[in-house]
């Protein structure tokens, strides 16, 4: 079993008593609760500030886990033979190896609902719900997609004792998801003891995309074109999610125009289709030949077009 | 409409539920949901809104499910009364419309 520090997780002494331990763990908790928290990795430090916080603020297994010993973070360790005889015979099964088990799914046993439960008769666990976050390319929602999502779930076996496994589920993410859309599937958390089947919440979150960015079920790609095509019109060819199409740019364009392409975003979840807007962008080029500096000097000297007029 | 079991459901506004399916997928009590909707933080559609008596007949949108689930995170994690949780959770939404007016806004501007 690995060694976890819960007084260094919560940044206090081992002698600190529970107002302490609970005014550390305020001050962490609002500073990562992945609910409010910015903060890089927000998500899995609050988890370690939390399951610290679970165990030292109850009395009876901050008992147990001082009386494990002390040893390095991360560090292989057994629970000392008499901490086996106090502790487990009080709590919810005897574990013929500790080698394998979680530090905080051993302590949660002791003191807390599971206490004389064996997962007989009536003995009920809901299963455990959980939270994921699905990263989609733009083509994945526009298609809908299977994604494999690995869970680690805490479960009761058969004799009686809490295990960690590994499991994997595939779920489908209809087409026309967004970005920052909440998806749930029901029944593919944690499995229930007697009680219902934990949800899957699956949070998605689009990968940016090399041409297209998103806003809402609309895409929006940028369109180069060079000034004598924005002066004089032309037909283009741009890229979609399924494609080349043709565009007309018309005469006498402008930069940051849009052309729509009706139909060619992201498909809305009810039917239909969101819009493609190019967005144009005049680009020159940035070495000139001769000859077409030669060019540009005679258009200069033929035109009358002003662009600053308005600054007069 | 009948979903595969490993289908995804989008939590949107449109797909209603009960109270109860509310408070066993948020983990918060009928009484919290009550509380929360006497202050504006749930707005129940159907028979009887506005009556705590009549919670019963109330329906949800499902994307309360994800406001549900904060709500319950929250005050688990905080030991918040019911006035700051709504706070809370207006102050969340309102960053969360501000967010996505932010990414919309975003998608519309050139690179340069």
């Amino acid at each position: 079993m690995k060694y976890k520090d819960y007084y260094k997780t919560l940044g206090v002494e081992r002698s600190a008593d529970a107002e302490a331990i609970k005014k550390a763990y305020r001050r962490l908790a609002r500073k990562y609760h992945p609910d409010v928290s910015k903060e890089k990795d927000a998500e899995e430090k609050f988890k370690e500030v939390a399951e610290a916080y679970e165990v030292l603020k109850d009395a009876e297994k901050r008992k147990a886990y001082d009386e494990m010993g002390f040893y390095q973070p991360g560090q292989d360790f057994r629970p000392p033979p008499d901490w086996e005889r106090q502790f487990q015979s009080g709590g919810f099964g005897h574990f013929e190896d500790l080698g394998d088990l979680d530090l905080f799914d051993l302590l949660s046993g002791l003191g807390g609902g599971l206490r004389g439960g064996r997962g007989g008769a009536g003995f009920r666990m809901p299963g455990q719900d959980y939270e994921v976050t699905a990263h989609l390319s733009v083509e994945e929602v526009a298609r809908g997609v299977e994604i494999e999502v690995p869970l680690s779930v805490t479960e009761l076996s058969e004799d009686g004792t809490l295990r960690r496994t590994a499991r994997s589920v595939t779920v489908r993410i209809p087409k026309g998801a967004t970005d920052g859309q909440r998806l749930r599937v029901p029944g593919k958390g944690g499995r229930g003891q007697g009680g219902r089947d934990g949800d899957l919440y699956v949070n998605v979150q689009l990968r940016p995309h090399d041409l297209f960015r998103v806003s809402g079920h609309d895409l929006y790609l940028e369109l180069p074109v060079a000034p004598w095509e924005a002066a004089l019109g032309a037909e283009v060819q741009i890229p979609t999610l399924e494609g080349r199409i043709s565009v007309k740019v018309p005469a006498g364009s402008r930069a940051g125009q849009k052309l729509r392409a009706r139909g060619k975003g992201l498909p809305r979840p009810g039917g239909g289709e969101g819009d493609l807007y190019a967005v144009l962008q005049i680009v020159t080029p940035s070495v000139l030949s001769e000859r077409e500096k030669q060019l540009y000097r005679e258009l200069q000297k033929a035109s009358t077009f002003d662009p600053r007029a308005h600054f007069e | 409409m009948t979903w595969p079991l490993d289908e995804a459901l989008p939590l949107e506004e449109h797909v209603l539920v009960a109270l109860e399916e509310l408070a066993q997928a948020s983990g918060l009590s009928a009484q919290e949901i009550i509380e929360l909707v006497e202050y504006g933080v749930f707005e129940p559609v159907g028979a009887g809104v506005g009556s705590a008596g009549e919670a019963q007949a109330w329906r949800f949108a499902a994307r309360c499910i994800v406001t549900g689930r904060t709500a319950s995170r929250l005050r688990k994690d905080f030991d918040l009364p019911t006035s700051g949780l709504a706070l809370v959770l207006s102050l969340i939404e309102r960053i969360e419309t501000l967010e996505r007016q932010v990414r919309v806004l975003e998608a519309q501007l050139l690179r340069g």
